[in-house]
């Protein structure tokens, strides 16, 4: 694992991943302060993270890297350990529950691991299409994509994908879907790398 | 001899901010951004079995997010590319000023879309009626009701494209129009939930797209109209969108000059003056409606 650590270290943007994850943070803050907009914030919250996970491939040098003995299976399946960092700060908060919400904590860690995986697996796909910097392509459409939502379903009378509460089952089906999703666009990624995981 | 004619900087200026409406209109995220906003009002129409259409002062929301936020993703990242042609090869047409200018007049297009998003909307309030009740001509000064749907449609998709370029001159690193749209958002809820429904609801004014309307209360069918003079937070709206273009402009060193350093002051101080007399005229206190029958339970 030390070649790995050493490749993430220096490969990955660390200042853009870790700031849109002190973003999360912020915003986890301000939930704290203002629980009644919990509605919005939450969300928010989840589009930091998610636009965290996009920078995880981000590689500068791409046409250089692609040629090097190890080659880019390796280095995307090492990179899922970056993008495993905003999840980790998502998943602190919701432990925390910020503001005393009654967060479902198992369903919100679905979401987030379904919002956060898919992102992922979306950025993994653009770096073996050899898009050197999906991050940036990737972060704005995905902020507008998680909290388009709130908008969409607050105005057409349907029941919100982010309850505070307890999970419907068709909120439940829907997020189960976008984490098998995710599985799948990962999956399609890293193929055939899997098999040989990085050591 | 024939004469060469270099084209004056008028003609070059209109002709760059055709080209920059063009890539804007053509931009995945506008499109996306427009199907999605006015797909969303349609579906409200049709889906909604209701006696009239409701709470029409709240749902400029639709556009101001479907049409003014994936604005500003687009400018921002056509502002960029620009750039890296410029840094890269030194071959970008006019000075980075005469660029900005056509970036921020080719927001035309959003600030058009958002017009006819409202030309629908007011369609639909026709073909669905509104409750006689309901916040909207005939219950408030139709002066009020233009102001308030200008602002917060064809105006704060105005904002979001000027917001979009002034992102792409001035924040460089990767990531940045998502940044910016995470501030906006954070920025207007924070800046007007706490104090919307409190007595001294007109210091929401300030965030750059205020609510008016509550949404209907499901308990009694009431709405609230909240404090404030539309007129003038349209005014100061307006005078956001110049202070971004202009300070987009100034970016650019050579373009620093004492015209442009008066304009920026000017416009910061006339938004200022709005901004005051949008609190402190005009209704001084939330006015709740009549109830409407058909908002109960809903």
């Amino acid at each position: 694992m030390t070649s790995v650590a050493w490749y993430l270290r220096r490969a990955v943007p660390w200042t853009t991943l870790l700031g849109c994850s002190a973003g999360a943070l912020v915003v986890a803050v301000l939930l704290e302060r203002w629980p009644s907009s919990v509605l919005v914030l939450l969300p928010t919250l989840l589009a930091c993270c998610a636009a965290a996970a996009a920078f995880s491939f981000d590689e500068t040098a791409l046409p250089v890297v692609a040629v090097t003995p190890r080659g880019a299976a390796w280095r995307r399946v090492a990179r899922l350990g970056a993008a495993a960092v905003p999840f980790v700060v998502f998943a602190c908060v919701v432990a925390v529950r910020p503001g005393d919400l009654p967060l479902a904590r198992g369903p919100w860690l679905l979401l987030g691991a379904g919002a956060i995986g898919l992102t992922t697996g979306l950025a993994a796909l653009a770096s073996r299409r050899h898009v050197s910097r999906p991050g940036s392509s990737l972060s704005g459409p995905v902020v507008l994509a998680v909290l388009g939502p709130v908008v969409v379903t607050a105005f057409l009378g349907w029941e919100s994908i982010y309850p505070v509460g307890e999970f419907g089952a068709g909120v439940r089906n829907l997020w189960l879907g976008i984490s098998g999703l995710a599985v799948v666009t990962c999956l399609l990624a890293l193929w055939p790398r899997l098999r040989h995981w990085p050591t | 001899m024939t004469d060469l004619a270099l084209p004056s900087s008028s003609t070059s200026l209109r002709t760059m901010a055709g080209i920059e409406a063009r890539r804007l209109a053509r931009h995945p995220a506008f499109i996306i951004g427009n199907v999605l906003g006015f797909g969303v009002l349609v579906l409200m129409a049709v889906l909604d079995d209701a006696p009239a259409f409701g709470d029409v002062l709240s749902t400029p929301v639709v556009a101001a997010f479907f049409i003014g936020l994936p604005t500003l993703i687009a400018t921002a990242r056509l502002t960029r590319s620009t750039e890296a042609t410029a840094e890269a090869l030194g071959t970008a047409p006019g000075t980075e000023a005469d660029r900005t200018k056509a970036l921020a007049l080719a927001c035309l297009v959003p600030f058009a879309a958002g017009l006819l998003w409202l030309g629908l909307l007011l369609v639909v309030t026709v073909t669905e009626s509104v409750h006689p009740n309901e916040w909207w001509f005939g219950t408030m000064p139709d002066w009020q009701v233009w102001s308030i749907l200008i602002a917060l449609v064809p105006v704060a998709c105005l904002g979001g494209g000027v917001l979009g370029v002034l992102t792409g001159r001035w924040m460089r690193f990767p990531g940045a129009p998502a940044v910016m749209v995470v501030a906006v958002v954070v920025v207007t809820m924070v800046g007007q939930l706490p104090v919307a429904y409190e007595s001294a609801s007109e210091l929401r004014l300030w965030v750059p797209w205020a609510m008016w309307h509550s949404g209907s209360d499901s308990a009694n069918g009431t709405a609230d109209l909240l404090a404030g003079n539309p007129f003038f937070y349209l005014l100061y709206l307006l005078c956001l969108c110049a202070a971004a273009a202009l300070v987009a402009m100034w970016h650019d060193r050579s373009a620093r000059t004492r015209r442009l350093r008066f304009a920026i002051v000017g416009v910061t101080v006339v938004g200022l003056a709005c901004l005051a007399l949008s609190m402190t005229t005009g209704s001084s206190e939330n006015q709740r409606s009549e109830p409407i029958p058909f908002q109960v339970d809903k």
